[in-house]
């Protein structure tokens, strides 16, 4: 390490290149994830489609379902119910035929 | 130092005083999202730090302070950035701040807007430093990629960043990359969260529709609400004297940003920016009259927030109040429109109401009719401000 990479500044961009670095290396999965919600207007459709049957079906908040997941059969949701305190969060599959709910770990 | 001690303990009371109006009259639906951290529509530096202390007993309270605190507290930075300005008119500045409509209903709620408006003034105030600006230019990026991080709102003063690091003699690719970046990151963060491009599309479209002269009476409403008459005047006329391209620029774009998603809570972002377009030495002839601006700005100020009526206080608090007595801490059904307070409020989970979910919750609350439950389940709880029903 230079002296100059240790003055005080230089340690500050770093911290700001790395907080950028671990910021795109979270992200690029979640959103290489989701892709097909992107480049395929079919799939949107259903997506959209099958997340407000689901959440009506379940009594579920929109809000409390994360998308992690968009297959060309289904989908890969997060329910988390957002309380005061821990969130009981599960996670699970559906397909865009029959959209029932199977548990991720089943 | 005695008058700067008196002075920091006033503005902290004052902070603590909105803090604590704003606790009496309840936790607000979007304050609720933040405080739960509920992904949308912001991106989520803010929200998650907030998220992190949801099971703490006084969360309400302790971030109402601390966002208002911060606001109040800015004025140490206003005082700095009218160096150029006589002691009056500093204080007037300083008066500017503090008595905006904006400032007097937004301090003390627990949303984006304001924590906004801290980070927009302190890149107004890093503008007035050049030195500082060089020396701690890693500060512009931290500064950046956070506001971005905050809100999507953060975009509106794009100019203002891309000119700061300008000024901060950085090599020519870091420059570029430390602007660009961030604005990339938060783009791909935009993607990972379809929630956010609904809930921004819907907002975006609320003037679709609204013919063009009301729309823009909602605007100058904003503005107003925002600067008071004094500052929103003033401010305006020495950012154009000054020709501050981007202080102009952030103010276009924010208009643009209210024309098409006109909601009060925007004014407060008008703020850092008037105050920057009269600290300069534009400044100096503007506040000739300093202690009729000042005084005309309290008056506003004071009218302002007596005459906006603060929203109707939700009956999730008395709910969740009831619930708790009631020993109930399972999932609760709730019948008809209802916003992020109840799941903020109410001891346990919370699922809209249908029947097929009875058998899965402790409680049902009906804001509209829920129909018969069946009265060998299920007891009505007695002398409650809604309709709740408890499982047997």
């Amino acid at each position: 390490m230079t002296i100059e990479m240790m003055h005080p500044h230089n340690r500050l961009w770093a911290v700001f290149w790395v907080s950028c670095a671990l910021i795109a290396a979270a992200l690029v999965p979640r959103a290489w994830a989701l892709r097909l919600l992107y480049t395929d207007a079919d799939t949107r459709q259903r997506t959209r489609l099958a997340m407000e049957i689901v959440a009506k079906r379940e009594g579920w908040i929109l809000s409390d379902v994360q998308l992690r997941e968009v297959r060309w059969s289904g989908l890969r949701i997060i329910h988390r119910q957002h309380t005061r305190g821990m969130d009981p969060e599960t996670c699970y599959n559906f397909g865009f035929t029959d959209l029932v709910l199977r548990p991720c770990d089943s | 130092m005695l008058l700067r001690s008196l002075l920091f303990i006033g503005l902290q009371s004052f902070a603590v005083l909105m803090a604590l109006l704003h606790e009496y009259l309840g936790v607000a639906t979007d304050e609720a999202k933040y405080l739960l951290d509920i992904p949308y529509p912001h991106p989520p530096l803010i929200r998650w730090i907030l998220g992190l202390s949801d099971g703490w007993q006084y969360q309400e309270l302790f971030w109402r302070i601390v966002f208002s605190s911060l606001l109040m507290h800015c004025i140490w930075l206003v005082w700095d950035m009218g160096r150029v300005l006589t002691r009056e008119q500093r204080v007037t500045l300083c008066g500017l701040w503090l008595f905006s409509g904006a400032f007097l209903l937004q301090a003390g709620t627990v949303m984006m807007a304001p924590v906004t408006a801290v980070q927009a003034l302190c890149l107004c105030w890093m503008l007035t430093r050049p030195d500082m600006l060089e020396r701690w230019s890693a500060w512009l990026g931290v500064l950046w990629l956070s506001m971005l991080f905050t809100a999507y709102q953060g975009i509106l003063f794009m100019p203002l960043v891309f000119v700061a690091l300008q000024k901060a003699h950085l090599p020519s690719w870091q420059r570029w990359l430390a602007f660009f970046i961030p604005l990339g990151l938060l783009g791909l963060y935009t993607l990972t969260n379809p929630l956010a491009i609904a809930s921004m599309g819907l907002a975006g479209s609320m003037g679709v529709g609204i013919p063009l002269a009301e729309s823009l009476t909602r605007v100058v409403r904003i503005w107003m609400l925002g600067g008071g008459l004094a500052l929103g005047i003033l401010g305006c006329i020495g950012m154009i004297r000054s020709r501050n391209t981007p202080l102009i620029f952030a103010f276009v774009l924010l208009v643009t940003y209210v024309f098409l998603s006109f909601r009060n809570y925007y004014a407060i972002l008008f703020i850092p920016l008037l105050i920057a377009g009269l600290s300069g030495i534009h400044g100096r002839s503007l506040l000739r009259s300093s202690a009729f601006v000042l005084a005309l700005q309290i008056v506003v100020g004071i009218w302002v927030f007596l005459s906006i009526p603060f929203p109707e206080r939700s009956g999730a608090r008395d709910v969740g109040a009831a619930l708790r007595s009631a020993n109930v801490g399972g999932t609760v059904l709730i019948a008809g429109s209802f916003g992020h307070e109840w799941q903020y409020e109410l001891p346990g989970p919370v699922r809209r109401y249908r029947p097929e979910l009875l058998q899965e919750s402790d409680a049902v609350v009906c804001l509209q009719p829920c129909g018969d439950l069946g009265a060998e389940l299920w007891i009505r709880l007695a002398d409650a401000s809604e309709e709740i029903w408890l499982r047997k």
